[in-house]
């Protein structure tokens, strides 16, 4: 499949970088290619905006103008990645790239998310870091 | 806590929650669920339901690391974009 084609899912930490620097590779990211994220991850990135000088209204304005918000996934479907994750509050992130059925999850958080055991989880969807996709293109 | 009730569908296929079910789960108009049907299973739950308790929480310090780790030299901007450029054609 072509680049271009491909559907990426976003972690709240990419959300948050893209949306405290222009001048980053996961602004540059979020703005070319088309991006899901889920309710949780959207949910997360309002609380934290103010962290990045944004109030919740302006960040929840931000992501519906640039990506698709899903549904959180269920219970059971977090369930089946319990024992993947450090912290189960991050569970939520691997669940619903892998039941997205998206090629690639967009991550910054390296102590959680960019950990062989999450990698080898939802392989073949790619783990990486936006940086790490610009330089496959 | 467990609720059971019995229900009727309506002909038109539908079917009220009662109101105690949908009172313990937080349940309002215009609430997405997700409906999951077995051989002789079915499962309502809601899917947009995030309670804060469930969020992560991030530090000041953790998001401004994400920030300038994310921070794209001018070598690595101008090459990205000349391969966005490329895709794009």
């Amino acid at each position: 499949m072509q680049l271009r084609n491909w559907k990426i899912f976003l972690d709240s930490s990419v959300l948050l970088a893209a949306m405290g620097s222009k001048t980053g590779g996961s602004y540059l990211v979020v703005t070319t290619f088309p991006c899901l994220i889920s309710t949780a991850i959207a949910a997360e990135v309002k609380r934290h905006a103010p962290k990045i000088g944004l109030s919740a209204d302006q960040a929840d304005e931000w992501m519906r103008k640039r990506v698709s918000i899903v549904s959180k996934p269920s219970q059971i479907e977090e369930e089946k990645f319990a024992s993947v994750v450090i912290d189960p509050k991050d569970v939520h992130v691997v669940a619903a790239a892998y039941f997205n059925q998206v090629n690639v999850l967009l991550t910054l958080d390296k102590k959680h998310l960019l950990t062989t055991k999450v990698k080898k989880a939802l392989s073949p969807i790619q783990v990486l870091t936006p940086k790490e996709l610009l330089v496959k293109l | 806590m467990q609720i059971s009730s019995i229900t009727r569908l309506s002909d038109r296929g539908t079917l009220t929650l009662p109101k105690k079910a949908r009172q313990l789960l937080g349940l309002s108009k215009s609430q997405t669920v997700r409906i999951v049907a077995t051989a002789n299973k079915l499962t309502i739950e809601p899917v947009d339901v995030v309670a804060t308790s469930q969020l992560r929480s991030f530090s000041q310090k953790q998001i401004d690391g994400w920030v300038e780790e994310d921070q794209l030299t001018s070598n690595e901007k101008l090459d990205a974009i000349k391969k966005l450029e490329n895709l794009s054609r």
